[in-house]
């Protein structure tokens, strides 16, 4: 992908310029084994290279537990909450509603330059929040990948 | 069978299934999303919605190849890929194109791209 990148005339990422970031109380109060969500990023990222930013996040209280990012300034917690509430609303008006047997899987937010995807964990405990530019991916193979790390 | 036969990429499925009745799996994707608009898939082991994201991002890396090249003028008519027991055929149509696998023993590729070219047409 990074070849692709460089042929493309866009910047290749120095590597080491991308690393994983732990936010350790938030994963001891979350009781989410560590080995499982290092495990989730780095599957992710090996898949797509690419990706802009990639964040394991606890549903019930926003907190952005790791996350692996490209953009300058990223600031995980505003990102987690923001969407943890997404996922939680959503939760909701499928709890109000007359569906029965069913979990939300997944959320895909498509914009112009940019394609935000959350999908659950099966427990429903915590999601993973995947962007991505549109001109490295499209949204079909991006929900292939997690659909695939996240069974 | 996943789709209905009243919308255009539908139809177009059924066009080439009943043209083809031994091909191995068919699709109508939308070239934006890499989503499938209709699909069909006679073997367990291709996926065609899979196999659709995939091959969605093939015919990109082909269209920017195209603009690195300033191949002005030219557009991408369709991708033939050939493996050691299949032809995997990409027909470019607009912002969509059809993704059909065939088996090389039993389908001549000659045969597998006139359908394509015929059906193609009634897909905008």
């Amino acid at each position: 992908m990074n070849i692709m990148a460089a042929a493309n005339g866009t910047r290749p990422q120095r590597p080491g310029s991308v690393r994983l970031v732990l936010n350790h109380e938030a994963l001891i109060a979350s009781k989410i084994p560590l080995v499982k969500i290092e495990k989730v990023i780095k599957e992710v990222f090996d898949q797509l290279p690419a990706l802009t930013t990639v964040a394991v996040v606890e549903v019930a209280t926003g907190n952005c537990l790791a996350h692996l990012s490209r953009r300058r300034g990223f600031d995980p917690a505003a990102a987690a909450a923001h969407h943890a509430e997404t996922v939680r609303q959503q939760q909701q008006a499928l709890a109000a509603g007359p569906i029965r047997g069913e979990r939300l899987e997944d959320i895909l937010i498509p914009l112009r330059k940019q394609l935000s995807l959350i999908r659950l964990a099966k427990s429903g405990q915590w999601f993973v929040l995947l962007t991505v530019k549109t001109q490295d991916t499209n949204l079909a193979l991006a929900r292939e990948i997690l659909k695939s790390i996240i069974a | 069978m996943a789709y209905s036969a009243n919308s255009p990429a539908g139809k177009v499925v059924q066009d080439v299934l009943n043209d083809l009745p031994g091909l191995v799996a068919v699709a109508v994707v939308d070239i934006t999303s890499g989503m499938a608009l209709a699909s069909h898939s006679n073997s367990p082991a291709i996926n065609p919605e899979t196999a659709a994201a995939y091959n969605t991002e093939v015919v990109k890396q082909k269209q920017k190849a195209m603009s690195a090249l300033k191949l002005t003028g030219e557009n991408i008519e369709d991708i033939l890929i050939t493996l050691t027991n299949q032809f995997h055929l990409i027909k470019l149509a607009g912002n969509k194109f059809i993704y059909l696998v065939v088996n090389s023993r039993e389908t001549n590729l000659a045969i597998a791209r006139e359908v394509l070219r015929s059906s193609s047409a009634n897909l905008n």
